[in-house]
């Protein structure tokens, strides 16, 4: 993969800038990404928070509760309503972005698919990855691990 | 019959399908994959007459990949895109199938736009697969 990366939402209203390698590329197919983003799986690309910068628009917060009590906010374009990335964690030094709005998505290849419980069925996961039933206990530390193990 | 009950990730919009899908399809094309995020969308088609939907949606409209406009429909609040109204498949309502409520029943058995589809993505049964969109 080149750097920097760039990439945007459908309508190009949101456009960003990718300046470091991902610590990880994950797939989830929990129902809750499935329905959010119309597909069998959602994808992310974890990155050391100060690697991701908006660089146009004005994003739209979508703040949801998630099964674990955890209010996750999202930015989703407000023309389009592609959704490009979760909001900022206060403190936290990784950042979720959603890798199919890269204008380069040739790279890609999840290393690790959680909720394999609510797959799809025709949804083949390739030989050699990790997967997880539903998701670590720890599902942040285990997110920061692969960060420092890089 | 299957359940073709489905609505976005916050609730704020509904829809029902009645009747068998025409057609079962995963769309790899780079404007999907920018809307969803992900590597493709599941698109179920049914008849526009056999669709009802509650709750308001937005729309955004561009020229896909095939040239022909599409109209997609997402929720304001949460962003879940609903479905597509697409020039080339006239009288069809595409409904996302990420977005219905049961989605155990879906086995898609074509896939479009397989160009830009990205590399590692491994569908485990036969599909008829197409470059790009059939003519």
């Amino acid at each position: 993969m080149k750097l920097p990366q760039t990439g945007g939402c459908q309508c190009g209203a949101l456009r960003y800038e990718v300046t470091q390698a991902p610590h990880m590329v994950y797939a989830c197919h929990c129902t809750d990404c499935q329905r959010m983003t119309s597909s069998a799986f959602s994808m992310a690309i974890v990155l050391p928070a100060d690697a991701f910068r908006l660089v146009a628009g004005e994003p739209r917060v979508s703040k949801r509760t998630a099964d674990s009590g955890r209010v996750t906010t999202r930015w989703v374009c407000p023309e389009c309503g592609s959704w490009i990335c979760m909001g900022p964690i206060p403190g936290s030094t990784v950042r979720n972005v959603r890798p199919g709005t890269l204008d380069d998505t040739s790279w890609l290849h999840p290393t690790v698919h959680f909720w394999t419980r609510s797959k799809q069925r025709w949804v083949g996961l390739p030989e050699g990855v990790q997967t997880f039933e539903t998701q670590p206990a720890d599902l942040r530390g285990f997110l920061l691990s692969a960060g420092a193990a890089r | 019959m299957p359940n073709m009950n489905g609505g976005c990730l916050c609730g704020g919009v509904r829809y029902s399908a009645t009747g068998e899908p025409k057609v079962i399809s995963v769309c790899h094309c780079t404007d999907c994959q920018k809307q969803s995020g992900s590597a493709f969308v599941e698109v179920v088609a049914v008849p526009n007459e056999a669709f009802t939907i509650q709750g308001a949606t937005q729309s955004f409209a561009n020229a896909g990949d095939s040239g022909r406009k599409l109209t997609r429909s997402f929720c304001p609040r949460c962003g879940s895109m609903l479905m597509i109204d697409a020039e080339g498949f006239p009288g069809m309502t595409l409904i996302m199938g990420g977005t219905l409520d049961d989605t155990s029943w879906l086995k898609p058995t074509m896939q479009l736009f397989c160009d830009s589809a990205q590399p590692w993505v491994a569908i485990s049964h036969d599909t008829k697969n197409y470059a790009r969109m059939p003519t």
